[in-house]
């Protein structure tokens, strides 16, 4: 490393000045959006809302902006981080080099274009630990991420002749054969157009109706509207279920292309690479992402599937995490969209899992549970219509789906423990094996709510440090001997894995 | 399977009469100011709805705690504690000890005057995984917690 690359770093250094500029752009969309009425609408009351928006930013933000860029002093020396911030009240926050876990580098498209970089200090303790530089000139943060590598190399070699059994952190360089995942663009298309996530439904719904304000077609439509109001008034019910539902049909077709664009924007050169004790997730175009994942951290693994993508083929692999650093989502996608096989491939890279073909199926008394469930949550409804007697027919149709409903749940459900792991199929629309290693289950639960008494049946709970409840961990309705004997054999796998570990 | 300290059942009770006044206060209140103003006008006259409400309170909290004794049970063994608990739904829970983060003593000012305290047990588990023990003698629970404290876990996670 050149010495007087050293040097700078060693002295209190401040941020990139172009940061000015990148935190004003990004202060401002009040601005931006009254300049935009102001000017679109031609309303001269508007004007006032702009010069308004004007002087708040000249006495309020600006001021605010330089001088937190004037109080943020950043050094790093060969043994510490070290930031000194705050403008009313100071703040020196100190970070050993050696308890630095990952440093990640990113960059969205504004600070693409300015040349700067955000970098994120990552340590193992909570988020009150972390450091951000915002933002630095990406050279700069290139030699950072080097610099404190290297220090902490330094201080690696220091540590292992002390204790030789120390494998915290180990210096790595990514090199290509470390890749266990890529994604090609078709590919990414591909998994873009087979998610249908529901949010992007409320944006199509949103983008349809601003369509609607600014297209030019709807003159003609309000025109041939104003024109035949009285025939419209005649059409038959039929034709208007129609319209509502073309109109229907190109919101789910809107939010669907917005939904492909969106992946393919957020999974553009995905990548999971395996470094050691980690996994690292890059992808993204306009913005680029670089997430690490501590293999200590990751308490449960989810195959995951709809059923659509299970009618293709596809399947994804989702990590579940323990809170850790600064992400606080719990969960991150390893392998998006993929083949069975693949996926198996992953999973064996990752960890020595083998997925069973047969699952334990779960009391077949549950069937009627659920489906005592799902009812009662309809009979207010049930109950309207009966007493008004309007579709009593509808009701025993919509009862008999619920069946069909509670029996999918049941069929879909199902359960199989090997070798300290164990496995959990379950879901109806989407669908889910969760592996859950017993080392990782904290605290293990019977629960007998009181119907399920009556049945004989019971639940086992387990619960991880896994930071989400999305990956379910309860096995449903088994017997309750079957649940007592799991019970048993998880608590003797977990104290077998003890001794082993005081063994060692 | 050890069985709770008896006198936790006063201690129970004494909570939930607590409880159920402190809701028949907000609800005297809720009752004072808007139940009889000029829009909204309900039958009773003002207090009857507390008075009801801790009716039900005292009938609750003699009943309640007694039955929630008799289900109550845990078991010190040598890995593990595992409880047993629940009127309606009942549950079974193991905590090994390797899995404790930390352990907690606490008392309340109605537990102090019995000598009583509640052993608190703190897991990485993120869905409801602190497990509380109440009931306990101090000096048990003390004796506990010491006992404990060489063998929880010494992993970070």
């Amino acid at each position: 490393m050149n010495q007087d690359i050293l040097n700078t770093f060693s002295h209190e250094k401040n941020l990139h000045p172009l940061t000015l500029l990148y935190n004003l752009i990004i202060n401002s969309p009040a601005l931006v959006i009254s300049l935009y009425y102001g000017i679109y609408q031609k309303n001269i009351g508007e004007w006032i809302n702009v010069i308004i928006t004007m002087l708040v930013i000249a006495i309020v933000i600006l001021p605010a902006i330089l001088l937190k860029y004037l109080f943020f002093k950043y050094k790093i020396t060969n043994t510490e981080i070290i930031i000194t911030n705050g403008i009313l009240s100071k703040k020196n926050r100190l970070i050993p080099i050696t308890k630095v876990q990952n440093i990640n580098l990113t960059q969205n498209f504004l600070q693409k274009m300015l040349g700067l970089t955000k970098v994120q200090i990552e340590t193992a303790g909570d988020i009150q630990s972390e450091a951000i530089l915002e933002l630095v000139s990406s050279e700069e943060a290139h030699s950072i991420s080097t610099l404190i590598k290297l220090y902490q190399s330094n201080s690696e070699i220091k540590q292992e002749q002390n204790h030789l059994q120390n494998d915290n952190y180990l210096l790595t360089t990514s090199s290509n054969d470390n890749i266990l995942f890529e994604m090609s663009f078709k590919e990414i298309l591909l998994f873009g157009a087979l998610r249908f996530r529901p949010l992007f439904l409320i944006i199509g719904f949103w983008i349809y109706s601003n369509i609607q304000q600014f297209y030019e077609l709807n003159n003609y439509v309000n025109s041939f509207f104003e024109q035949n109001i009285n025939n419209i008034a005649t059409l038959d019910n039929l034709t208007l279920v129609l319209l509502a539902f073309s109109a229907l049909i190109t919101i789910i077709f809107i939010s669907w292309l917005i939904d492909i664009v969106w992946t393919a924007n957020t999974y553009y050169k995905f990548k999971l690479i395996n470094e050691k004790n980690k996994l690292i997730i890059q992808s993204g175009l306009l913005n680029k992402q670089n997430t690490t994942i501590p293999f200590k951290k990751v308490q449960q693994i989810s195959i995951i599937s709809n059923i659509l993508k299970e009618r293709f083929g596809y399947y994804g692999l989702k990590l579940y995490t323990a809170g850790y650093g600064i992400k606080l989502k719990g969960s991150d996608l390893a392998v998006p969209n993929a083949k069975l096989e693949v996926i198996y491939e992953v999973i064996d890279k990752i960890k020595n899992y083998r997925i069973p073909n047969e699952f334990t199926q779960i009391s077949k008394k549950s069937i009627r549970r659920a489906f005592v469930r799902y009812a009662t949550l309809f009979v207010p409804i049930f109950a309207i219509i009966i007493y008004y007697e309007l579709f009593i027919i509808i009701v025993l149709l919509f009862l008999i789906f619920l069946y069909y409903f509670a029996y999918l749940d049941w069929k879909n459900r199902g359960f199989y423990f090997d070798n300290n792991i164990l496995y959990l199929k379950y879901g109806i629309l989407i669908k889910k094996i969760n592996i859950i290693s017993v080392n990782k289950i904290q605290v293990v639960k019977i629960r007998e709510t009181f119907f399920q008494r009556r049945l004989g049946l019971a639940s086992l709970i387990l619960d991880t440090a896994a930071v989400t409840s999305e990956a379910e961990t309860i096995i449903r309705d088994i017997d309750k001997r079957v649940a007592q004997e799991l019970f048993n054999l998880i608590n003797d796998k977990i104290n077998i894995n003890i001794n082993i570990y005081k063994k060692d | 399977m050890y069985k709770l300290d008896t006198t936790v059942k006063i201690i129970w009770t004494a909570n939930y009469l607590m409880k159920f006044l402190y809701y028949s206060i907000i609800v005297l209140i809720i009752d004072f100011l808007f139940l009889h103003s000029t829009y909204v006008s309900i039958p009773f006259k003002t207090g009857i709805i507390s008075l009801i409400l801790i009716c039900i309170g005292i009938i609750f909290s003699l009943v309640v705690p007694t039955i929630a004794f008799k289900y109550w049970e845990f078991e010190v063994k040598d890995n593990e504690i595992i409880l047993q608990y629940g009127i309606i739904n009942r549950i079974k829970t193991l905590i090994p000890y390797s899995k404790i983060q930390h352990i907690d003593v606490q008392q309340s000012i109605i537990e102090r005057i019995y000598g009583l305290s509640r052993l608190i047990l703190y897991t990485a588990g993120t869905k409801g995984a602190d497990i509380v023990i109440p009931g306990l003698p101090i000096e048990y629970a003390e004796q506990l917690r010491d006992s404990l404290k060489d063998i929880t876990a010494n992993e970070s996670l």
